[in-house]
């Protein structure tokens, strides 16, 4: 029972820390916004000289009256309401679309991640536990032409295998490929997991943490006792780092993403966001922003929740 | 050739394994490297050192830091990570009149190149050398030797509770089922006084004082009921009061159990009152040992060791408290372990150097002499030539 | 694995931290200072002009043609020189990836010392403004800002800049707070220094340059990533300026009809260029450490 409270009462601390930084990146965004060269203000302005009065009402026929800050507050409170406003482009509401382009990117973002770990997991065991050098200085190689081979060269290469071996050259490219066969959101994960720049890190950063748990002095009672090595390594030395590295590499990801989901046009966060700046759609870049922010912080509050379950310092005194 | 500790030279396995007889552990030779990146030389952390235990015995091990008292006992264990570790030597371990010696294999894994006795040049396959050994030691980790460290807090893991390591101890040592160890782990909690066991065995290291962190470790290491315990400064970095706690806890424990205890540490009182033989090391040697009251005897009248001199004088006796004399700390600083002098390593320390033997000390390493009823000195004063 | 310890004579120097450096972080960083050097030559070359053919110079019967003596790279679908218009095409990031390496290091040290030096509410002001930062991933926000301005690469590089600040900030705290856990900057206090003289002089030129260097590196690998992403999505260097996605991009029309070295030769360039700058930077990193360590 106080153990839950303590939970509950860490979590809630962490939504509000969350709920705050999404604040501020909606604060960001909309005052990029109305940087904007090309404001609705303008228009007015540009088309002749207004007086004053002409000028308010027109604000408010745009609803831009007030100062910024009573402009962002209306904004703040629309967003909270999930109103995300209307695209310029189709005139449909853009909450609608963002959730279903974000689950789809989620997807990507997840089994992209999926991979990464599983090529970053085994280099990173094998060259801190294994006793080859050589062999582990090739992986490290491999590891580090994977993380600088551009993804949307290596994309385009993993789009003209399949088309030349699968649809036996038709000349034609066939977009998007996951219409064809639900199978292929495969290729983008794989591309995506493997060249988004952060392999090369992610082992780093285990063998670094690896290597330092290695070193403690429990582990040198567990070995003095006779017990296993890896029980006693394994929630600071592996479960810990792997969390925070690929928490904290949510980003990157998400940024690979946009160019993944070009290449393949696959229709997630990125490709909307790719039209929607070609188009100048603001309400729905916006938005995406908005969405990208909320799975970066929720990545980390599924990090903050790991830590509670497995480092007892935590929760506990 | 094997020196024994009564100065004895036996040469054959025979004479080995007679001079096994009642021991519980034997240690011969034990020589433990590492190496100084930084300076390209090596670090003789453990030079010949050669002791043995009885059971039920406590040995103590007692030196500045640094004089390779800890290496010693991560070697005997076989806890020494660093490259490249164990080159040489025998730890012979008996149990019910057989005798095996847990560093068997190792000249396969090391290549020495010596020059005037000393290694220029030495070549290891540790990773492979550690695996083989860990295989050997698996047995008796846990069930026959068990260790306590300094830094109680930082050696038992934060991310499990008291009661499960304690608990995992008692499984693996004494092959108990877990409702039974758990059982077990309780007693041994209340045995090492600790109030309300029940509650502790769910508390994590970090909630614990130092203290009481040290008897939980007692506790977990003595689980298993092991035949020998490696004490690695058990007291240091603790408050007086709980030290001497702590000291009366192993008093009582190693009379009840009979385990024998290997002792490591700096504090001359706390070896005085546990160790029935002690050691004391200097530069990676063991400079002279014997029954403790004959090394710690007199400051003067016994055969001692010049070191083992110094160093007592550099405690505060009753009657130099009385008296208000002022306390001698050895001259000079603690050897550069990366360049020791060729002679006798304590030479330019020594306040005790007579003309007569002055050049051979300056020379030549002493061998180990026997002074006494199994009392040895590594000093050219006790030569008989 | 068989290890050698040789004991050194006493009187012998100490060896350079690069002679301790592993064989392999020493080819790394050999290798990424030939990339660096290339990559600053080529700029250096098309900036003067002392290119192999001319940047624009069309020549329609020599289209799409293969590699050959005359043009080791092949030439492109309207006949120019692709080696030509690689070469050129440093000149699409290199001024820029400066820029957002300056604006990265600048705004991470000054954020960076902000946060560990005053600590306080300094601190948790700034550590929030990097936490917004870092929220939103970085394309995200570089597409934002392309829809909202036009998407000219200078100003492009200034929010990839911005974005770096938060990762050149923690490390630079994170240093500020290990010397002040040592009492390091206490003692200085103590003598009397003046806080931007700590600052400048003793904690950032003296402890944090070579991660500034360090970060300049991979900073530099970054911009010729994100430009070529940029460019290749039809948001950065817009033709007939050379560069090197824009390259790969026209390339990838014609890796169906055959003709493969057009998009390969410009995508292997920046994967070997990114390789090198990525290298350097974790060669350079593992070099100082082993220095540091004395």
């Amino acid at each position: 029972m106080k153990i839950a409270f303590k939970y509950l009462r860490y979590l809630s601390s962490e939504i509000v820390i969350s709920l705050a930084l999404l604040m501020g990146v909606s604060l960001l965004a909309f005052m990029l916004l109305q940087a904007a060269p090309g404001s609705p203000m303008d228009m007015y302005i540009q088309a002749g000289s207004i007086s004053a009065e002409e000028l308010d009402a027109a604000r408010q026929e745009l609803g831009v009256q007030g100062g910024v800050i009573k402009q962002y507050l209306i904004y703040a409170g629309k967003l909270c309401r999930g109103d995300f406003g209307f695209s310029a482009e189709t005139g449909k509401p853009v909450l609608p679309v963002l959730l279903i382009t974000t689950w789809r990117t989620l997807k990507l973002t997840i089994g992209a991640m999926l991979v990464t770990l599983l090529i970053a997991v085994p280099i990173a065991l094998f060259s801190t536990l294994g006793s080859r050098a050589r062999g582990s200085a090739l992986l490290s190689v491999i590891a580090y032409l994977l993380s600088s081979a551009p993804m949307f060269w290596l994309g385009y290469l993993v789009i003209f295998g399949v088309t030349r071996t699968y649809f036996s050259f038709t000349g034609e490219r066939v977009m998007p490929l996951v219409s064809v066969n639900p199978w292929f959101i495969l290729l983008p994960i794989v591309v995506l997991g493997a060249s988004n720049g952060t392999v090369s890190e992610v082992i780093r950063y285990i063998k670094e943490q690896l290597s330092r748990v290695l070193r403690e002095d429990y582990i040198r009672t567990a070995r003095a006792k006779g017990s296993s090595v890896i029980k006693h390594a394994f929630k600071e030395g592996f479960l810990i780092p792997v969390v925070n590295v690929m928490a904290a590499k949510v980003p990157y990801v998400l940024s690979g993403a946009v160019i993944v989901e070009q290449v393949f046009n696959y229709e997630g966060l990125g490709n909307l966001a790719w039209v929607s700046a070609q188009n100048r759609d603001y309400a729905v870049i916006l938005g995406i922003v908005i969405f990208a922010a909320i799975l970066v912080r929720l990545a980390d509050l599924l990090k903050n929740l790991v830590y509670l379950l497995v480092n007892p310092r935590l929760t506990a005194r | 050739m094997v020196l024994t500790r009564d100065g004895a030279r036996a040469t054959s396995n025979e004479q080995l394994a007679t001079t096994m007889m009642n021991a519980l552990l034997k240690v011969q030779n034990l020589r433990t490297y590492f190496f100084s990146k930084r300076s390209g030389r090596f670090i003789r952390a453990v030079d010949d050192v050669s002791f043995e235990m009885r059971p039920g015995e406590t040995f103590g091990l007692v030196g500045e830091s640094g004089s390779g008292k800890s290496v010693t006992a991560l070697s005997v264990m076989g806890l020494v990570r660093d490259e490249p570790g164990v080159l040489a030597g025998r730890v012979l371990y008996q149990e019910n009149g057989k005798s095996v010696n847990l560093l068997e294999g190792l000249p396969n894994y090391v290549k020495l190149e010596q020059r005037d006795a000393e290694v220029t040049r030495l070549s290891k396959d540790n990773t492979n050398w550690l695996k083989a050994h860990d295989v050997k030691m698996k047995p008796l980790r846990g069930r026959k030797f068990s260790m306590i460290f300094q830094n109680p807090k930082s050696s038992m893991n934060p991310y499990f509770t008291i009661g499960d390591q304690i608990i995992e101890s008692v499984m693996w040592g004494c092959r108990k089922k877990r409702e039974e160890a758990k059982k077990q782990a309780v007693d041994w909690l209340r045995r090492v006084y600790i109030d309300l066991p029940e509650r502790r065995m769910q508390e994590y290291s970090f909630n614990l004082s130092g203290g009481m962190c040290q008897r939980a470790m007692i506790a977990m290491a003595l689980a298993c009921r092991p035949k020998l315990l490696i004490a690695d400064e058990p007291t240091t970095g603790l408050d007086a009061t709980i030290q001497s706690v702590i000291v009366d806890l192993l008093l009582e424990l190693k009379r009840e159990l009979k385990v024998a205890i290997l002792l490591i540490t700096h504090n001359i009182e706390v070896i005085g009152r546990l160790s029935d033989y002690i050691g004391v090391m200097y530069a990676g040697r063991i400079m002279e040992s014997g029954p403790s009251d004959t090394v710690l005897k007199g400051r003067r009248t016994a055969r001692n060791h010049p070191y083992t001199i110094g160093l007592l004088q550099s405690l505060p006796g009753e009657d130099q408290v009385k008296r208000g004399a002022r306390l001698k700390a050895i001259a000079g600083d603690v050897p550069d372990v990366t360049d020791l002098p060729v002679g006798c390593k304590f030479y330019p320390r020594c306040a005790l150097k007579t003309p007569r033997v002055d050049k051979k000390c300056k020379t030549q390493e002493p061998p180990v002499f026997k002074v006494g009823k199994g009392h040895t000195c590594r000093c050219w004063l006790y030569t008989t030539k | 694995m068989r290890h050698t310890f040789t004991q050194r004579k006493l009187d012998a120097a100490a060896p350079h931290p690069w002679k301790r450096l592993r064989r392999m972080d020493r080819a790394f960083i050999v290798y990424g200072l030939v990339v660096a050097v290339l990559v600053v030559g080529c700029y250096l070359c098309s900036l003067v002009g002392w290119l192999p053919y001319q940047l624009d110079g069309m020549d329609l019967n020599h289209m799409n043609e293969a590699p050959s003596l005359g043009h080791p790279f092949g030439t492109d679908n309207m006949g120019r020189d692709i080696l030509t218009r690689i070469i050129a095409g440093t000149q699409a990031f290199f001024l820029p990836g400066l820029l957002a390496i300056v604006i990265a290091l600048v705004g991470g040290s000054l954020a960076g010392v902000l946060g560990g030096y005053y600590g306080g509410f300094t601190d948790k002001l700034t550590s929030y403004l990097l936490n917004v930062i870092d929220s939103i991933p970085k394309f995200v926000l570089l597409l934002l800002v392309i829809a909202i301005f036009k998407p000219d690469i200078y100003f492009i590089m200034i929010i990839v800049g911005a974005t770096n600040i938060p990762t050149v900030a923690s490390f630079i705290k994170g240093k500020i707070l290990f010397l002040k856990g040592r009492d390091f900057i206490e003692a200085a206090a103590a003598l009397g220094l003046s806080d931007l003289r700590i600052i400048f002089k003793h904690i950032l030129y003296h402890h944090c340059l070579p991660l500034l260097i360090i970060q300049a590196t991979l900073g530099m690998g970054e911009a010729i990533l994100i430009e070529a992403s940029l460019s290749y999505l039809g948001f950065g260097v817009q033709e007939p300026m050379a560069s090197w996605g824009n390259l790969v991009a026209a390339g990838n029309n014609y890796v169906l009809q055959g003709v493969f070295y057009y998009a390969a030769f410009p995508a292997l360039v920046i994967m070997l260029a990114i390789l090198g700058f990525y290298l350097l930077g974790d060669g350079l990193n593992n070099l100082f450490e082993e220095e540091e360590r004395g």
